[in-house]
């Protein structure tokens, strides 16, 4: 425990000198500098009760184009052709925007609960979202145990 | 730093950004081993004793760990598993000295001394004194210097190691050679009573520089790692770990890194061009060569297992998780730096994550049973073409089949912390391959479940899960099948199936 310790403080240091450095912020692609730019901001835009029922039925409803919409997926990436079925099997999705937390101007995280969740996962996550061209998409989520 | 392609974004990891603010290494240091002689004395490390275990019918297994490592104890239990008393294992520990670069004379010479003495143990008891050598990482490159008479005194030959087997090994360098973390890790190393570099300068970290075509090693390193000798066999073996970006569990696509977290595949896979003059003579030749096989490692590792790794709030990435930043870390921005080869501090700490999780990564690679399988595979091979160096025949191959209604015994699920009684259900199968399928399944999974079923392949059979409902009720858990290439392979009966159910 004592060397995780030294370890994750020598890491974290030497991240945190290295983010001094300033020789990261101008590779940044432009999509990721949308989120960068919008770091800027003072606050995070809300997650509207709207915004959370449209998230919900764009990332359940099957279709590629929906989902794409959901999920924050770089241009041009091409995406399973699967997980439109997948994801509408597990839907509807409630977020609970009482639980709508932002982390930075551009990036929050809330908690959704799925309808129909697969066999051995957990009904409900925690989604991070990340705000890009002018609305809340998700990047990434995690069991909530 | 300059922008990198993607495969090479992984094996940068920490090391890009952390060679922007690479500061600077410290002239001398006297560490506690400086005056440690001599250097090979055997009471000094814990190498196994060369002539323990010698057996005219047990083939020398000699393991070479890398820098900063350990004695590859757990490699050596699986070959062990694998192959039985066809083969000894002997672990060379330079663990004491292992910060250094393989020249030091702890490292290369000692290790030719030691494979001499294996060898001719082997030969006393009535064995070809052909010595097979497995290295993890920087231990190849070990073994290489030990083939030169430049670097040792008594080199050794094809005839002493026919056949060297290198896992993840950085023929051409690594992106870590030259980087703060990696000088920062001996350091660490050296504050927990490890390995010290002697002097700073010509240790590891700094001379791992990546280096091809015949680009000189950073001065103080000496040459580049030399060819093997004539009539050796080369097996490369190379890690290559692909992020696969998951939402609630679902597959959305793939990002391949083309390395193992620490060394590029190209690297892994670079005899070829990695020694003195740039290219290697034919392999055909008799004075260099080698019979040169590389054979890349797959894994793959998911966005949610990293974020797992990220999030864990007591984990050793905590700390720098707060300072980078949970918003940076997403996956959206993490993933289109590593697409843009854009080595952010983000990027690196995210591809450090996976080191932990993915089992061809630089760290899991001497455990991952797909990995060792392959050097299972070379092994059986070389002896099956050397059946002198084989004496007592065939590998046993027919181990009683359990038949129908036989419960094979009990696995643990790690998943769900429970126990899951195996059965065979229909077929033919030994009880402890079945074992062996289901404990794979449940805790040494090679892939990503796919599906509400978690269906996945491996090793010739089809496994599944049931719905959480359905086991609650019923008790079944779930089924492992054998597919087609698993009865192409011999492995089990056709038709046969393992069912997992509550005890």
């Amino acid at each position: 425990m004592r060397k995780s310790r030294v370890v994750a403080a020598a890491v974290a240091a030497l991240l945190l000198v290295s983010c001094s450095s300033g020789n990261h912020a101008s590779q940044r692609t432009t999509d990721v500098a949308a989120t960068t730019a919008a770091a800027a901001t003072p606050t995070a835009p809300p997650l509207t009760t709207a915004q959370a029922s449209a998230l919900s039925q764009q990332l359940t409803v099957g279709t590629d184009a929906a989902l794409r919409q959901a999920i924050a997926v770089p241009s041009g990436q091409a995406v399973d052709p699967q997980a439109a079925r997948q994801l509408a099997a597990m839907g509807p999705i409630t977020f609970d925007i009482s639980t709508f937390h932002a982390l930075d101007a551009g990036t929050a995280t809330v908690v959704g609960t799925l309808a129909h969740p697969p066999a051995g996962q957990p009904a409900r996550w925690k989604f991070t979202l990340v705000f890009v061209d002018k609305a809340w998409r998700i990047s990434n989520t995690e069991p909530v145990l | 730093m300059t922008r990198r392609p993607r495969r090479g974004a992984l094996a940068v990891l920490a090391a890009a950004v952390l060679a922007l603010t690479c500061l600077p290494v410290p002239a001398a240091v006297s560490p506690a081993l400086a005056d440690v002689a001599p250097a090979c004395s055997r009471s000094l490390n814990g190498s196994t004793l060369p002539a323990a275990m010698q057996s005219a019918s047990s083939r020398p297994v000699v393991l070479v760990h890398g820098w900063t490592g350990k004695p590859m104890t757990d490699t050596a239990a699986l070959l062990k598993k694998a192959l039985g008393d066809k083969i000894s294992t002997f672990m060379f520990d330079y663990s004491k000295w292992a910060a250094n670069w393989p020249t030091n004379a702890t490292i290369a010479p000692c290790l030719a001394t030691y494979i001499h003495q294996v060898s001719a143990a082997y030969h006393k008891v009535g064995g070809d004194g052909g010595v097979i050598l497995v290295a993890h990482s920087m231990g190849g490159l070990a073994i290489r210097y030990a083939s030169d008479a430049a670097f040792v005194t008594e080199p050794i030959t094809a005839a002493n190691a026919p056949l060297v087997i290198t896992m993840d090994t950085p023929h051409l360098g690594s992106a870590w050679g030259g980087s703060f973390l990696a000088e920062a890790k001996q350091i660490g190393d050296g504050l927990f009573g490890r390995s010290v570099p002697n002097p700073f300068g010509t240790d590891g970290a700094h001379c791992l520089q990546p280096h091809d075509n015949g680009k000189a090693l950073p001065a103080q390193c000496g040459g580049l790692p030399p060819w093997l000798a004539g009539g050796t066999t080369l097996d490369e073996i190379a890690g290559g770990i692909t992020i696969r970006r998951t939402v609630l569990g679902v597959h959305l696509y793939d990002i391949p890194t083309g390395s193992d977290g620490i060394v590029e595949v190209a690297s892994s896979s670079g005899y070829r061009t990695s020694g003195p003059g740039g290219a290697a003579p034919a392999v055909s030749s008799a004075t260099i060569g080698t019979t040169l096989h590389t054979q890349v490692v797959d894994c793959s590792v998911t966005t949610g297992q990293i974020q797992s790794v990220l999030s864990a709030p007591s984990g050793v990435f905590s700390s720098a998780v707060e300072v980078v930043g949970v918003g940076a870390l997403s996956d959206y921005a993490v993933l289109q730096e590593l697409q843009n080869g854009i080595t952010s501090p983000a990027v690196l700490l995210y591809s450090a994550a996976a080191l932990p999780t993915a089992g061809c990564s630089h760290i899991k690679i001497t455990n991952d049973k797909a990995s060792v399988n392959k050097v299972v595979d070379d092994i059986k091979g070389f002896l099956a073409d050397h059946p002198a160096h084989s004496p007592i025949g065939p590998f046993p191959t027919t181990v009683a089949s359990a038949k129908p209604g036989t419960v094979c015994g009990t696995v643990h699920n790690s998943i769900v912390n429970d126990l899951v009684k195996v059965t065979v259900a229909a077929g033919a199968v030994p009880c402890a391959l079945a074992l062996d399928i289901v404990d794979t399944y449940y805790n040494h999974t090679p892939g990503v479940p796919q599906g509400s079923g978690a269906f996945l392949e491996f090793d010739g059979w089809d496994c599944s899960s049931t719905s959480g409902a359905v086991s609650e009720q019923t008790g079944h858990y779930g089924t492992c099948e054998v597919t087609s290439q698993g009865v192409a392979a011999g492995r089990a009966a056709g038709g046969t199936k393992i069912s997992l159910d509550r005890p």
